[in-house]
């Protein structure tokens, strides 16, 4: 009773394994690939991100409302979009809480970007997988992680 | 713990996971559910003028090492990550296990992953078990498992081990573990008292390896496996050569025939003294089926607490077919007849057909 409890509490928490070769590989000298995450993530958006001038952020919008990275943005010319389906995405965006010297946007407006964002690399739909903020100064990234259907 | 104090553990668990999961890297659960509906049919024929005995002759439904895993890393360091993996084994057919456990502990570690390589510590199969690779055609399965035959398949407890990434092609692997014996006879007492070592290389079409154990399980091992793969042909082969490290703890047989083995003689002090065993094994596949073959033969000599000796010869035949229906899901059948022969005009047979379905999730 105690097992099954502890069995159906794992199983409510925790992601079902995708590469179906996890099991194999349990029973294998090879740790290295059992323990690789095979669920990799293409990040859309450049590692260290230099602090726009405040000059700039008055006349720009955030990347993301209009091209984010190559792989996000729309076809202009009326091609097939590529689906991505089943592969994994992140993509962020910087806003503030207070007032900031590097960003004008809030948390609100950033949502909006993201969702084109996804939407552009995701034509057929997308499931969100996390959502996190991280601190950077005196803002904050907010981080989608998603994979296309 | 007192039980009422469990449930509470169990959702601080799921909590803490929960909470985990948010932070970083979440669990993954992996598994897999493996049953088989079969005839069994295993005896031990006895010279006259003793009675032969039937163990099985009926139908079953067999929950073949059906397992359930969590795994998972965290990052410490641009370079540096920490690794766990807690695995059960579950009873898919009948729920429990003998004693009324729903669970029983397989593989459970945590460790270290660099470019280094991994080191865990826990409870984990030996080196010289996991180099079978997949040479073992019918592993986990009754009567088909080579565990049935030969020696060194074993679990070890308390475990350190280290393994290196893949350098060329060749990895490195080492295990202790200490006995953790105390009192005035004790043997195993230090930090290395079974010792389980391995070499693997793995190029292209070619798997070799060769493994040794120390007093692991009260055996010395020496295992040497291959296997060569040639378009949808795959050909190997494991030979293995074992003796006896302590008498009292040897009782090499962990297979299904290894109860009324036992029981047989009736006597403590059993020790399987020395091993030669070999296999030879075949996989061909051809769309998504896969027929398999197996074949294996040791002599094992064998004594009762140094005052008599026999010596048995181990035979083990499996036929079996495949068919995949996606990249989780096969539904299998085979045949697997072992037959240990003693020169004392005693034999210990076993024999099942059967089918079943394995889902990997």
């Amino acid at each position: 009773m105690i097992e099954r409890s502890m069995i159906l509490a794992l199983a409510m928490t925790v992601l079902p394994a995708l590469a179906q070769q996890d099991v194999d590989l349990a029973d294998s000298l090879n740790f290295e690939a059992f323990h690789k995450d095979k669920r990799e993530t293409t990040k859309l958006f450049e590692a260290e991100e230099p602090a726009p001038s405040a000059a700039a952020l008055a006349d720009e919008p955030p990347k993301g409302a209009s091209d984010s990275a190559v792989e996000a943005r729309p076809a202009q010319d009326g091609a097939a979009k590529p689906a991505h389906t089943g592969q994994r995405f992140e993509v962020r965006e910087r806003y503030t809480l207070t007032r900031s010297a590097s960003t004008p946007y809030s948390a609100f407006y950033v949502i909006e970007v993201l969702h084109r964002q996804m939407a552009a690399t995701c034509p057929n739909g997308w499931h969100k997988l996390r959502e996190f903020s991280k601190p950077v100064e005196n803002d904050f990234y907010l981080h989608y992680l998603f994979e296309c259907l | 713990m007192k039980h009422h104090a469990l449930p509470l553990l169990v959702a601080a668990l799921s909590t803490g996971l929960a909470s985990a999961a948010l932070a970083d890297d979440l669990p993954t659960v992996y598994g897999k559910v493996n049953l088989s509906l079969q005839a069994v049919d295993t005896e031990v024929d006895r010279p006259a003028p003793l009675a032969n005995q039937v163990i099985d002759d009926n139908w079953q439904m067999r929950s073949n090492a059906s397992r359930l895993g969590v795994k998972g890393s965290y990052g410490i360091s641009d370079s540096l990550k920490a690794v766990y993996k807690l695995e059960y084994e579950i009873s898919a057919d009948e729920g429990d296990f003998s004693g009324g456990d729903e669970l029983k502990a397989r593989n459970m570690y945590a460790g270290l992953q660099g470019s280094f390589g991994t080191v865990i510590a826990g409870r984990h199969d030996s080196p010289l078990k996991l180099v079978q690779g997949d040479v073992d055609r019918f592993n986990d399965l009754l009567l088909g498992d080579i565990r049935e035959v030969l020696v060194g398949e074993e679990r070890i407890k308390n475990i350190v081990m280290y393994s290196t990434p893949s350098m060329a092609g060749f990895g490195f692997h080492l295990a202790i573990a200490p006995g953790e014996e105390s009192g005035n006879n004790a043997r195993d007492d230090g930090l290395a008292d079974s010792v389980s070592a391995a070499v693997t290389y793995q190029q292209d079409i070619f798997y070799v390896a060769l493994a040794v154990d120390e007093n692991v399980a009260g055996n010395d091992v020496i295992r040497a496996v291959g296997e060569i793969t040639l378009d949808a042909l795959k050909l190997g082969a494991i030979y293995q050569t074992a003796d006896i490290n302590r008498r009292g703890q040897s009782l090499g047989l962990s297979g299904e025939l290894r109860g009324f083995y036992s029981s047989y003689l009736a006597i403590a002090g059993i020790d399987l003294t020395d091993q030669d065993g070999y296999l030879l094994s075949a996989e061909w596949t051809s769309g998504d089926i896969v027929l398999k073959a197996q074949w294996m033969q040791a002599t094992t000599d064998w004594e009762i607490s140094g005052v008599a000796s026999d010596q048995m010869d181990s035979t083990q035949l499996a036929l079996g077919a495949d068919y995949r229906l996606n990249k989780q899901a096969t539904l299998f059948a085979y045949w697997a007849s072992v037959e240990h022969d003693t020169n004392a005009g005693t034999v210990f047979d076993g024999s099942t057909i059967g089918a079943g379905f394995e889902l990997k999730f």
